[in-house]
């Protein structure tokens, strides 16, 4: 108890530690001049394969939502979104500003799948009429003057699209698409949910990363591309694209440093001031509480799964037959030979790339399968730790197969295997941060998605490490619990 | 020479379904010479591997140095610190290096993941440097204090050489373990061999090739690490040593 709470200070004394270092103002007012600077685009966008052609310049490639954040704390020196994503950004924190504008002008729709064009036709009908009906023009005015009071008025005066489901694949960038009171809101949320009540659809948002979005189009995890994609022709090679809906071009922007910093408050004022923009407003706690139980299910489950697939590939790698013994051994070193990631994106791209399980449920199977492996190796130890005396004294003692094991076997070896099985548990909690990798929304990812809101990287990052920290705390001294009751049978 | 390793490759994999593993080679590696972002993936893994091992064993040397030290200012932060380390997932601690700690420093972002990588597992090497260590019976200090050696002579001479035997098979298995989560860099846009193969899949839209490739080069690359230990541990051995 008292270590965790040494580790909880330490990790507070971060917060003190903290300052970031003032950069000199530069206004660069054309591509070419930002040389030798660090840009940050969206990784995958048109952006970015513009950019990659200016070897000098130093690109970030991350998520759209990250963007801010990375200007904001100095990560990287400038940023290359939308325009309209910019005034938005700008409209909520004023520590922005714009350097240049009016680059890659181009048009953003919709994208499908090459063979449903029936979907894709219904959709350019609505538009025309969206268009036609003055209320596109409303629209558009309303999300990127004032998204708040737009999103109230959308929230209140309509009701939730019903009919059959269609996936929606989604990145997350204010204005287009964000949480708010933890429901997707936003731009071309709000034009999708018109047009599916219009349509009769139901629409599931699933949020992918902007990489993964035509993959995901084409392996059926999603139906629709929602996400300001620009028509280009190589795109147009790949996916069908409706009729545009928004014109926009790039702009760059950096941190302005004539903006008040934050350092001038005091340290209590400024937790004070992160909690209530990180978790209080807009309910983000119920996020990262809604993560934190995906983070224990998944969690939970992937070691039930392992412990049980431990436990039968171990029963096969102990048979005297060679081949089922060496079939298992394959595949248990194969599997630890990968990396955790790989199998979990193997898992969801390859195995299950057809079916539609859900995101929670790939990462299940892939942790249960990794640490099967583990598990495995671990438990053949254990059990070949045990003397063959005591095999033969068991079986001179007239019981059973299984029985020598229950009775005399397995209770020696479960000494040898708690320390470290206790060691491996935590690291299998500790590694589930990654599945944030197959869009799923754990607590990783949903203190991701609210630094993508927030532009705040240090509060919600501290927090959720210090959940994870009692996190396998909790779970560590448990099994110390486990290994004391273990041991104790022995003093008996 | 293209023309060369594709006739050879054409040979290769004769038959409809050599044509189909043949197809995916060329769409998914040589068209738009995709191998060239491959390699540089599997160079920046390297890098990182290999920098962050080093740093991570002084590290985790210098740590050990402070548990076992008796001198309570410094056995006790570094109780602390490895037990943080060893309490938050590393996803977390390179999210943390990104964007807070290291976050108004100069610093490349392959430079902040090693000493990411570092940070954390030195931690886990110091407590395999200790195990070793500790793991040396006390009576051979006591014999080489009553040789007349001194501290670091019975250090270096006598506890040492025994301490590596036991340490090596165990840092053999963080080896790996650390080898195989950089795949997570990606996260933080440093490309590598994970990220080239998200790449070549963003591109191809082949999901089976990138991958299966991705997981077959970092099974090689923990069997050739480990072969190293192994070779070493094979050479220190004393008995495999006086033949």
């Amino acid at each position: 108890m008292k270590r965790t709470v040494h580790l909880l200070l330490l990790t507070l004394s971060f917060l003190a530690a903290s300052c970031s270092a003032g950069q000199e103002p530069f206004l660069p007012s054309s591509v070419e001049e930002l040389a030798g600077h660090t840009v940050a685009v969206p990784e995958g966008s048109t952006t970015d394969l513009f950019l990659s052609q200016y070897k000098n310049i130093d690109l970030m490639r991350i998520g759209l939502g990250e963007m801010a954040v990375a200007v904001k704390n100095g990560r990287a020196e400038f940023a290359m979104v939308q325009e309209t994503q910019f005034d938005a950004t700008r409209m909520q924190d004023k520590g922005f500003r714009k350097c240049f504008s009016g680059l890659l002008k181009g048009v953003a729709a919709l994208g499908f799948r090459k063979e449903d064009t029936l979907l894709c036709a219904r959709f350019n009908a609505f538009l025309q009429e969206f268009i036609d009906s003055g209320e596109h023009e409303r629209w558009y005015r309303g999300w990127t003057t004032n998204p708040d009071s737009m999103a109230v008025a959308v929230r209140q005066n309509t009701a939730p699209p019903e009919g059959e489901a269609l996936v929606v694949g989604i990145t997350l960038a204010f204005p287009f698409i964000y949480l708010k009171d933890e429901e997707l809101s936003g731009l071309e949320v709000d034009m999708m949910d018109r047009f599916c009540r219009q349509a009769g659809f139901k629409p599931e948002y699933c949020i992918i990363d902007f990489p993964a979005m035509i993959p995901a189009l084409h392996t059926h995890k999603t139906d629709i591309l929602l996400s300001h994609m620009q028509v280009t022709p190589e795109r147009a090679k790949q996916i069908l694209f409706s009729d545009p809906y928004f014109e926009g071009s790039i702009c760059c922007y950096g941190r302005d440093p004539d903006a008040g910093s934050l350092s001038k408050r005091s340290l209590s004022q400024t937790v004070i001031n992160s909690v209530r923009t990180n978790l209080i407003e807009e309910n983000y706690w119920k996020i990262l509480l809604g993560g934190l139980l995906v983070t224990l299910e998944i969690s939970c489950f992937s070691i039930l799964l392992s412990v049980l697939l431990g436990a039968i590939f171990c029963f096969f790698r102990m048979r005297r037959s060679s081949l089922v013994s060496g079939f298992t051994k394959v595949l248990a070193e194969t599997v630890q030979g990968i990396p955790v990631l790989v199998v979990l994106m193997i898992m969801c791209y390859v195995v299950f790339a057809r079916s539609d399980i859900s995101g929670v449920l790939v990462a299940i199977f892939s942790f249960g399968l990794f640490y099967g492996a583990v598990f495995c190796e671990l438990f053949r130890a254990g059990m070949l730790s045990v003397d063959r005396g005591q095999w033969e004294a068991g079986a001179a003692l007239g019981l059973g197969k299984f029985q020598v094991f229950r009775l005399i076997a397995f209770p020696q070896a479960l000494r040898q295997i708690v320390p470290v099985f206790k060691g491996d548990v935590v690291s299998l909690i500790k590694s589930t941060a990654i599945v944030g990798y197959v869009a799923v929304m754990d607590l990783t990812n949903a203190s991701n998605v609210i630094r993508a809101r927030t532009f705040d990287s240090f509060f919600p990052l501290i927090l959720i490490s210090i959940i994870y920290i009692i996190l396998s705390r909790l779970i560590g001294s448990a099994l110390n619990a486990l290994e004391r009751r273990v041991n104790m049978t022995k003093q008996q | 020479m293209y023309s060369c390793f594709l006739s050879s490759l054409k040979a290769l994999t004769a038959g409809p379904f050599g044509q189909r593993i043949r197809e995916s080679i060329v769409a998914n590696l040589i068209t738009e010479d995709r191998w060239r972002i491959m390699l540089d993936g599997l160079f920046t893994t390297l890098q990182v591997s290999m920098l962050s091992i080093v740093f991570a064993s002084i590290w985790g040397a210098a740590l050990c140095a402070m548990r076992m030290s008796r001198q309570r200012f410094l056995h006790k932060p570094a109780g602390i610190y490895v037990d943080l380390m060893r309490s938050l997932p590393l996803m977390i601690l390179l999210l943390v290096s990104f964007y807070i700690i290291f976050a108004a420093t100069n610093l490349s972002k392959v430079q902040i993941v090693v000493a990411c990588f570092s940070m954390y597992f030195g931690a886990y090497f110091c407590e395999i440097f200790r195990t070793g260590v500790e793991g040396v019976d006390k009576g051979q200090r006591e014999a080489g204090s009553a040789l007349g050696l001194s501290r670091p002579q019975v250090f270096g001479r006598i506890v040492l050489p025994q301490a590596v035997l036991r340490i090596l098979p165990v840092f053999k298995v963080q080896m790996t373990a650390l080898i195989k989560s950089t795949s997570i860099v990606g996260y933080v846009s440093v490309i590598d061999i994970t990220k080239a193969g998200d790449y070549m899949r963003a591109r191809t839209f082949d999901a089976f090739f990138p991958l299966l490739l991705v997981a077959v080069i970092y099974f090689i690359l923990t069997w050739v690490f480990g072969l190293g230990i192994d070779v070493a541990e094979r050479k220190l051995t004393p008995k495999s040593r006086s033949i």
